[in-house]
């Protein structure tokens, strides 16, 4: 035999919907300011890595004469991605400058391979 | 500006690489990581790319589709680029269509079972670059090798990336090519020139740079099988052989590692010419002949010299 239904009390049940609206609103609260600051967050980033990427342009142009090769490539499955400013003009090598005498081991060897 | 790192603040670390090996040094040790993971990327995306040593490269796809329009990533296309201009700015002594003759010496692996003849390289006016539709073709007969071009260009790629990541001067060095970018350790960045990468306690010479490149290209170290027969992998385009010159090392300094790269090995075709071609172009380079004899020109220093 099914059990009888609950007789449902208005007073309660009235209760009961403006306990959950309120849990409800709080909940958007919490949603909205994490929202706003891992929107903020991201922003900064996007702003830091932009004035990085202008500096190490900025650094790699003053070596040479002028930056005219771009390379902003996304290589599919390595998802590399990088923008190059390049450090020679298209229409001569060089640019650079004499290395200066120094002691020791060093950091690097260059040396044929 | 802060003051320029102390060389011994220094953060280095190495790993193999092509026969080889890697380096990364940054002025700020924090920053080692982060510099170490975008060069092993921009390594990992160039050999996917440029390398002719793997079936599964771009380039071997390229190399294996002659009459067509290949299209390519845009990596691809910008490395082929940079080896045709390469090729013009040194009137062909550096030359990118040197794959089949590299594969006649037995430094390449073949594409096919079809023999393979030394003989004058096609050159690099054969090659249609395409930039709007990012596409190669090649005529038949005709192969690309990007073997220096790509690692020159992926260490001035890699040091670019790392220097962001990083946040402070880095120097990468890939099989001896160096690139450098942000701001240099006191006294700039210090490298051992010698012939051979893999020994740096040879004789050679200790220099300093402060930005841009710094590469050596040798006959000295040899590619193909051990033996008698084993040669070096600089080829004369103009022969399809390996070059016979009077140098056996050549190092060059320049505003970019991809521009070094291109000199020092050009100076080697070049021969007796190479000298006077390095002054006129103001590269500073350090020529040693087959008798050790050490000749400098654009600037070069010769103070240190254990030569």
């Amino acid at each position: 035999m099914p059990p009888a239904p609950q007789q449902t009390d208005p007073r309660r049940e009235q209760m009961r919907q403006q306990a959950l609206q309120r849990r409800q609103a709080v909940l958007d609260r919490i949603v909205a300011t994490r929202s706003l600051v891992i929107g903020g967050v991201v922003a900064l980033s996007c702003i830091l890595a932009g004035y990085l990427d202008a500096s190490a342009h900025t650094t790699t142009t003053s070596g040479s004469t002028s930056a005219t090769n771009s390379f902003g490539y996304d290589n599919g499955s390595t998802g590399y991605a990088n923008t190059y400013g390049g450090g020679s003009t298209q229409g001569r090598l060089g640019g650079g400058s004499p290395p200066s005498a120094a002691s020791g081991g060093g950091s690097a060897v260059s040396g044929g391979s | 500006m802060g003051l320029a790192a102390p060389a011994e603040a220094l953060g280095r670390a190495e790993f193999a690489i092509w026969g080889g090996h890697a380096v990364v040094a940054v002025t700020d040790q924090s920053g080692l990581s982060a510099a170490l993971a975008h060069v092993k990327r921009t390594v990992a995306a160039f050999d996917l790319a440029c390398s002719s040593f793997r079936e599964d490269s771009e380039l071997a796809l390229l190399n294996q589709s002659p009459g067509e329009d290949v299209v390519v990533s845009r990596l691809l296309f910008d490395a082929v680029r940079e080896a045709i201009r390469a090729a013009r700015l040194t009137d062909g002594a550096v030359d990118p269509t040197v794959g089949q003759a590299l594969v006649a010496l037995h430094i390449n692996p073949p594409l096919s079972d079809q023999p393979v003849r030394i003989e004058p390289v096609p050159g690099y006016a054969v090659v249609k670059l395409d930039e709007p539709n990012s596409s190669i073709r090649l005529p038949a007969g005709a192969q690309l090798d990007l073997g220096a071009m790509a690692k020159a260009l992926a260490a001035d790629v890699a040091a670019s990336a790392a220097r962001t990541a990083a946040g402070c001067g880095v120097l990468v060095g890939l099989c001896g090519d160096i690139a450098v970018a942000g701001e240099a350790p006191a006294g700039g960045w210090q490298i051992r020139v010698t012939d051979d990468h893999r020994n740096g306690d040879a004789p050679g010479q200790t220099v300093a740079i402060q930005a841009g490149g710094l590469t050596t290209s040798s006959v000295t170290v040899r590619r193909s099988a051990d033996g008698p027969d084993a040669v070096h992998h600089l080829v004369n385009p103009g022969t399809g052989r390996p070059v016979d010159g009077p140098w056996r090392t050549v190092s060059v300094t320049a505003g970019c590692c991809a521009d070094a790269n291109t000199a020092s090995t050009a100076a080697i075709v070049l021969g007796e010419q190479a000298p006077e071609w390095l002054e006129h172009n103001s590269l500073p380079a350090r020529l040693v002949a087959h008798d050790g004899t050490v000749s400098y020109a654009a600037g070069w220093p010769a103070e240190g010299d254990d030569l």
